[in-house]
């Protein structure tokens, strides 16, 4: 499959997942000021080339996907808990469309705080009510 | 009397989820049990009465895979039904789970109808079961 089919998928994985989950819809933009400090979230797809798949949510934003998720006002560790279910929700659904023979492995999810996305290569960058998204495929 | 549940998920904000979505549906909840993974599972299974088990697979520590494997293998709860739900969606990883004796598979994300429907289903038959030897019972006597 082509980098770019690949990162198709990805999106493709994403904005149903941010839809029918979160009911959110993305807008893809070029320039925004990128937030000082944000939620990454981080899935692996292990097989000989590593995948990592990374995610960039605005603090703000991750409350709102958390709050629609839950039905409910979330807590910080709640908040953390969303993320990582939305990245496995996704690393699941995109494993499923790149390799529907099952040889790759998927990676536990983890969610971290980052303020060095300025530093990310290739991000595919979005803006959901206001507030940041990006991601990006990395090849170890 | 309702059914004892037991929820596992590494997520509490999931086990959360899916508690709230197996009430919404309506079906008799007597009793959650939740655990963060497969050996806090199998704990809580030696020692309280459990009617269903739904699971997630990647979990830290134990997987819902191998607790599934100890459940089958366990001579008191190997009848036990077990849920998997899991965002593995791939079709040889869902056999993996039916052939290991799973009664069901619901791939995230879901909506609250899968489950309502894979429980009535998984817990529809059990009732079944208990009405038929009812009945058998009347014939007989």
């Amino acid at each position: 499959m082509s980098e770019k089919r690949i990162l198709e998928q990805l999106e493709s994985v994403t904005f149903k997942i941010l839809a029918d989950m979160f009911f959110l819809f993305p807008e893809e933009i070029k320039d925004i000021n990128l937030p000082k400090e944000i939620f990454e979230g981080k899935i692996s797809i292990n097989s000989e080339n590593k995948i990592n798949l990374r995610f960039f949510i605005s603090q703000k934003l991750a409350k709102t996907m958390a709050e629609n998720f839950m039905g409910e006002v979330v807590s910080e560790d709640e908040i953390n808990e969303v993320i990582k279910e939305f990245v496995n929700m996704i690393g699941g659904n995109f494993i499923a469309r790149i390799d529907p023979e099952g040889k790759k492995k998927l990676d536990l999810p983890y969610v971290t705080k980052t303020k060095t996305i300025n530093l990310v290569p290739d991000l595919k960058k979005y803006e959901i009510e206001g507030e940041f998204f990006a991601f990006t495929i990395e090849r170890e | 009397m309702g059914f004892n549940v037991l929820i596992v998920d590494d997520s509490a904000a999931i086990r959360k989820i899916i508690k709230k979505t197996i009430l919404i549906s309506g079906f008799d909840v007597e009793n959650f049990y939740e655990a963060g993974n497969g050996k806090e599972a199998f704990n809580i299974l030696k020692d309280n009465w459990v009617d269903v088990v739904l699971t997630d697979i990647h979990m830290p520590e134990m997987g819902g895979i191998t607790l599934l494997k100890k459940i089958r293998e366990d001579d008191v709860l190997s009848s036990l039904p077990v849920i998997v739900i899991s965002t593995e969606g791939r079709e040889q990883k869902v056999k993996e789970a039916l052939n290991l004796g799973a009664n069901g598979y619901i791939k995230k994300p879901f909506k609250p109808e899968d489950i309502k429907d894979i429980l009535l289903k998984v817990m529809g038959e059990e009732y079944v079961r208990k009405e038929d030897f009812g009945t058998v019972g009347e014939c007989d006597f």
